[in-house]
């Protein structure tokens, strides 16, 4: 029986995933050394078989409200660029640790030439209109980047714990049979 | 300014009322729903309310509404104007500026209304439709239509605003509102659109003074350049109505959001009451930005046929609608594809 890993953040539990198609990249040692300089990255990187896509997750319980009378959206803007930067980073660490053969087993079944290559914001507690600005906001930071929009197509999504719950990317409370957190 | 209306048996719309308009209307709701025939009914009252006792006219009201009804929903008779099944017929009310205007007939009405409203005195306004088609370039047309042959085809709310545009900008003074809004349209469409005497015809003159005839011009070039021929010629004053059919129609959403813009200061700094029918997510995101930043209401009628129009002030947020809901149909087509 496979082992399965689960991963909480942002009070979200995200999981059960296969563990040899889990990458915790917070955990993993060898880039910890490396990027010790306060580089900025998402929570993991998830592979679906079933979809030849790899996923790089990052979790938030909240975010700023984009038309703040407060800031005029400033404070929505400066998370979104980070959210960015968070993720730009990991898709880096994540390719030369596939690349070095540091990633569990699973990842080695990607097949490159035809993955998808996507980016998910998972937002705990965040209406469906504001998720579609929020994958808006997000996808046009991102895009500006050839390398994202030419030479890897990402996808970018923004949805909230219900909606990463619906395609098994989150675990409910209500619906958890494996303790939480027992990812490594 | 209208301040509250009930409508009830025209058409599609079994029983609208409202006593919560504000500057900025918007009209909302699927194809057939009643959105044009509820901005029509109010055009046709209002237009009433302003030729009546105009000039020298003293034609009574009863002929001017019949007339401007038969004219406006192009109808052989009154009659039709009622919702079919309904045995109580059409009744209409509203108020404008502390004054009443109503009016009912049954579905046997051909020619002639007995039962409207009398009034004192003129509305001293000018109002205008804007059709969701651009008209410059049918100008001719419609006026011969009308003028001559007297025959349907196009209906008041195109001939009103061929006959409005044929006014020249005036010199002199302007209202300030009313030149900025100018120099923003123009700068929309890099250029506006002038009459040329000589050549008895329109055209479109750019930034750089090049001059182009009008049938080169685009659609969405022409419709934005008719409010900035109104605002020039002195039609429109602080007590004008203005009703907008479709605005997003030939606009790009760049161009709808920069539009809108200037409706927005039409609206809330010169105080004319607008009313909107839409079909468009980013109108009613764009006018719920504006209601958030100026901290007014955009009152929101969206109709759903044989129901009650669900109403909604911008301000609180954006509406649960169909044009919403297929928004986020996409989404949720975008998320099931990608996971």
């Amino acid at each position: 029986m496979r082992e399965n890993v689960f991963l909480t953040e942002s009070g979200m539990t995200f999981g059960p995933f296969d563990a040899d198609c889990f990458y915790h990249i917070e955990k993993a040692e060898e880039w910890k050394k490396l990027y010790d300089n306060g580089c900025k990255i998402s929570e993991c990187v998830v592979y679906r078989r079933n979809k030849n896509a790899w996923l790089s997750i990052e979790a938030k319980t909240t975010l700023a409200n984009p038309h703040s009378p407060l800031d005029g959206g400033e404070s929505f803007r400066n998370e979104i660029e980070e959210i960015s930067e968070k993720l730009e980073n990991s898709l880096d660490i994540f390719l030369k640790a596939r690349l070095c053969n540091y990633t569990p087993e699973g990842f080695e079944q990607i097949d490159f030439r035809n993955a998808e290559t996507v980016f998910v914001l998972v937002i705990r507690n965040h209406q469906y209109d504001w998720l579609i600005n929020v994958t808006e906001a997000l996808n046009q930071e991102i895009q500006r980047q050839i390398r994202f929009n030419r030479l890897w197509n990402v996808r970018v999504l923004a949805i909230n714990e219900e909606t990463a719950a619906r395609y098994g990317l989150v675990t409910r409370s209500e619906q958890q049979g494996l303790q939480p957190g027992s990812g490594f | 300014m209208i301040h509250n209306v009930s409508i009830k048996n025209l058409g599609v719309i079994h029983d609208f009322s409202t006593d919560r308009l504000s500057n900025i209307n918007l009209i909302i709701g699927e194809n057939g729903t009643g959105k044009t025939f509820l901005l029509k009914s109010l055009y046709a009252s209002v237009k009433t309310m302003e030729q009546f006792h105009r000039g020298n006219n003293r034609r009574s009201v009863q002929d001017l509404l019949a007339e401007k009804l038969r004219w406006t929903f192009q109808t052989e008779t009154l009659g039709e104007l009622v919702t079919k099944g309904e045995q109580d017929g059409l009744s209409f009310s509203l108020m404008n500026d502390g004054t009443d205007f109503s009016f009912s007939f049954s579905k046997s009405a051909a020619v002639k209304i007995a039962n409207v409203s009398s009034l004192e005195e003129q509305r001293a306004s000018n109002s205008i439709f804007l059709p969701a088609k651009e008209i410059i370039s049918l100008i001719p047309v419609i006026l011969r239509s009308r003028d001559v042959d007297q025959a349907f085809g196009f209906d008041d709310t195109y001939y009103d605003l061929a006959k409005a545009l044929q006014i020249k900008p005036h010199r002199g003074k302007n209202y300030k509102t009313f030149a900025d809004s100018r120099l923003l349209l123009q700068n929309i469409v890099h250029g506006k659109v002038d009459y040329s005497e000589e050549n008895q015809s329109w055209y479109f003159v750019n930034s750089r003074n090049q001059k182009f005839s009008i049938d080169t011009t685009s659609e969405g070039t022409k419709k934005i350049a008719i409010l900035d021929r109104l605002l020039a010629n002195g039609y429109l004053s602080p007590s004008s109505i203005i009703f907008i059919d479709e605005i997003e129609s030939a606009l790009h959403p760049k161009a709808i959001y920069d539009f809108l813009d200037i409706i927005e200061k039409l609206a809330f700094d010169m105080g004319i009451q607008i009313f909107i029918a839409s079909h468009s997510y980013f109108v009613i995101k764009k006018l719920y930005l504006i209601a958030l930043k100026r901290k007014q209401s955009v009152m929101c009628y969206s109709m759903n046929g044989n129901e009650k129009a669900a109403v909604s002030d911008l301000r609180d947020g954006m509406p649960d609608n169909s044009i919403i809901r297929e928004s986020v149909r996409l989404y949720e087509e975008e998320v099931d594809q990608t996971l």
